[in-house]
């Protein structure tokens, strides 16, 4: 799957901020499987780019495509399938149904990928140490736990990109290894590709791109 | 509850709803909303119906005469038995109705300056002969699709229009009396019988074969086309008969006070059939225009509050709406989800509505047969399309402002 990016900038950010990027105002193309990093200092824009490239944020110039598709226009039309099949999204604001349990919350996925059963899940959340919370609401939870269900919610559905924006910032160290360890395992054996944020460029992951947004 | 499909099922225990009923929306509500619903469209279909029988009642094929027409005559007092008056119009008075504001016809009515009979027997009707009286309106005076009816010298048939009241008289009085069977208007328009002419000079009879074209409720004597009358009055009439006894007026505003005022001012009166008929209808067509529209006010109230309250659910689920198109669900099955129990709210009561007016209308069809008044005993498909494109447009504006709601919720 191919996401291209033509001469993107958002309409917020200041001409200073977009001659400093590698990303705004740029032609650049993702191919998967891929790992990009994109970094930044707060206020350049890193999540406002994975929200562009997730149908969340339409305030912009420039053009995206996925797979060669425009997705600016029938906007209700294209995002419910990209969204459903090719893109899986870790935001910051998380998106939790409140007052509903973890496994509750893992019910609204309107589709879930192949192999995905509450067996792994429940495997996948011993792993990233929140295997104890899914019985009960994200009222109860830390920062940290959210992330980390957000990951386990963006893992359970089918995807061939993921966006990971700042995804292990509320987490200790090794939780942070084990978390981006079951990612980057599940982009291998998927083939999929991942753009993760972060605020600088140091990283031990096995990136394909780094870009300074 | 709206049923949460989802493919997975890692919860256990009770269904998630994608979006829960709102808390505005209980079931006393739903019922009370239904049953408004409900009593909106019979009230709508009733009036609809109701509206389509009395123009069916009113301008019945039968109908052989334009709105407004009237026949005036003068009133006969005693000085007219005796001679001294003339119950004729006088060309003053006829002048005078002509220049009054709403009327756009005033003719004089022919009649026969010949002693004439009729003479039947045969088939179904017994042997009957009577003295008759006939009459002549000027063709523009007839209603759509009677222009052409008419007499040409040479013709085989004289066709003629009878007073309803004759076929009442002779079913209800003469054929019970003498034994005989009732005849019905189809019958006797099968019927051909003889119109015999006595000329007033003294010559033979003149024999002529008539046909029943019609009957009508707004006239009181046998009415002939004008050409055979007019043939008929100079090859057998009293050439020395002058006067116009009773004038045809087509009156457009049947209340008009000028008119009536002439009408009292000349000695002159209407035959109150049709001005009768004209406020009946506009009365009738008041209550039910009344009934209707309350039946509509209930209906766009009750759309309103469907729309309402779907989009108080929208707006107590915004957050959670956002959420679901966040994880991919799609606006269409929300909509559905959203729309479709409403929906069927709102077409249960439209149902019932129709079934109910299907119900109510035999007995009230049989109880005006049995006062002579006969109406179909089914609602007219005309009620059951209107029905049909009522819901439909309604149920579209419904969804299609939900579904704007919702995509609203999508940028």
């Amino acid at each position: 799957m191919i996401i291209q990016l033509h001469k993107l900038q958002p309409a917020y950010l200041s001409a200073t901020h977009l001659n400093q990027s590698e990303v705004w105002q740029h032609d650049l193309t993702f191919t998967a499987p891929e790992g990009i990093l994109l970094w930044g200092p707060s206020g350049q824009g890193k999540s406002s780019l994975l929200r562009i490239l997730f149908g969340l944020e339409g305030k912009y110039t420039g053009e995206v495509r996925i797979d060669g598709q425009f997705i600016t226009s029938q906007a209700h039309r294209i995002w419910p399938k990209i969204r459903n099949r090719k893109l899986s999204f870790v935001p910051q604001d998380f998106q939790l149904f409140e007052g509903e349990s973890g496994w509750k919350n893992l019910d609204y996925l309107p589709l879930v990928a192949e192999g995905i059963d509450r067996a792994l899940l429940q495997q996948w959340s011993e792993r990233l140490g929140i295997d104890s919370l899914l019985d009960r609401t994200p009222e109860t939870w830390s920062y940290g736990q959210r992330q980390r269900f957000c990951v386990l919610r963006a893992l359970a559905k089918p995807f061939q990109w993921i966006f990971l924006d700042e995804p292990v910032s509320h987490l200790d160290p090794e939780s942070s290894r084990n978390t981006l360890d079951l990612i980057l395992s599940e982009c291998e054996r998927r083939q999929a590709g991942w753009i993760l944020t972060q605020q600088t460029p140091d990283s031990t992951l096995p990136i394909g791109r780094t870009l300074r947004v | 509850m709206i049923p949460m499909n989802t493919r997975n099922g890692f919860g256990q225990g009770r269904r998630t709803s994608l979006l829960p009923r709102s808390s505005k929306s209980g079931r006393g509500r739903q019922i009370g909303l239904a049953l408004a619903s409900t009593i909106g469209w019979i009230l709508s279909l009733a009036a609809f119906q109701g509206f389509i029988d009395i123009r069916t009642l009113l301008q019945s094929d039968d109908d052989w005469f334009r709105d407004g027409l009237i026949f005036i005559n003068h009133d006969v007092r005693l000085t007219d038995s005796i001679g001294v008056t003339s119950t004729n119009v006088s060309p003053k008075s006829l002048a005078k109705i002509r220049a009054v504001p709403g009327v756009s016809i005033a003719e004089p009515i022919l009649r026969n300056h010949f002693p004439a009979a009729v003479q039947m027997g045969g088939g179904p009707i017994p042997a009957i002969s009577s003295e008759v009286f006939l009459e002549a309106i000027p063709p523009e005076l007839l209603s759509t699709g009677h222009e052409d009816w008419s007499w040409n010298p040479g013709d085989e048939i004289v066709p003629i229009l009878i007073p309803r009241q004759f076929l009442n008289l002779y079913n209800f009085g003469f054929a019970p009396g003498k034994g005989l069977p009732p005849v019905s208007e189809s019958t006797a328009k099968k019927v051909r019988f003889r119109l015999i002419t006595y000329p007033y000079n003294g010559d033979a009879p003149v024999f002529y074969t008539a046909s029943i074209s019609g009957f009508s409720d707004e006239i009181e004597s046998l009415l002939v086309p004008v050409s055979f009358l007019t043939y008929a009055n100079a090859e057998y009439g009293d050439t020395a008969t002058t006067g116009v006894g009773r004038v045809a007026v087509l009156l457009n505003d049947p209340d008009s006070k000028a008119f009536h005022k002439l009408l009292e001012d000349e000695r002159l009166r209407a035959g109150k059939g049709t001005r009768e008929n004209a406020r009946l209808r506009i009365l009738l067509d008041l209550c039910l225009a009344v009934l209707g529209t309350a039946g509509g006010i209930i209906l766009f109230l009750n759309l309103l509050l469907f729309l309402t309250e779907a989009e108080s659910l929208l707006a107590d689920h915004r957050d959670r709406i956002r959420k679901l198109f966040f994880l991919g669900h799609n606006p269409t099955t929300l909509l559905r989800r959203l729309v479709g129990l409403r929906i069927l709210a709102a077409v249960i009561p439209a149902i019932v509505g129709l079934v109910v007016l299907w119900w109510i209308r035999h007995p009230v069809a049989t109880f005006l047969d049995e006062s002579g008044i006969a109406i179909d005993p089914n609602p007219s498909p005309i009620t059951v399309l209107a029905w049909f494109v009522l819901l439909l447009l309604a149920n579209a504006w419904l969804l299609g402002r939900i579904r704007n709601r919702l995509l609203r919720l999508y940028r």
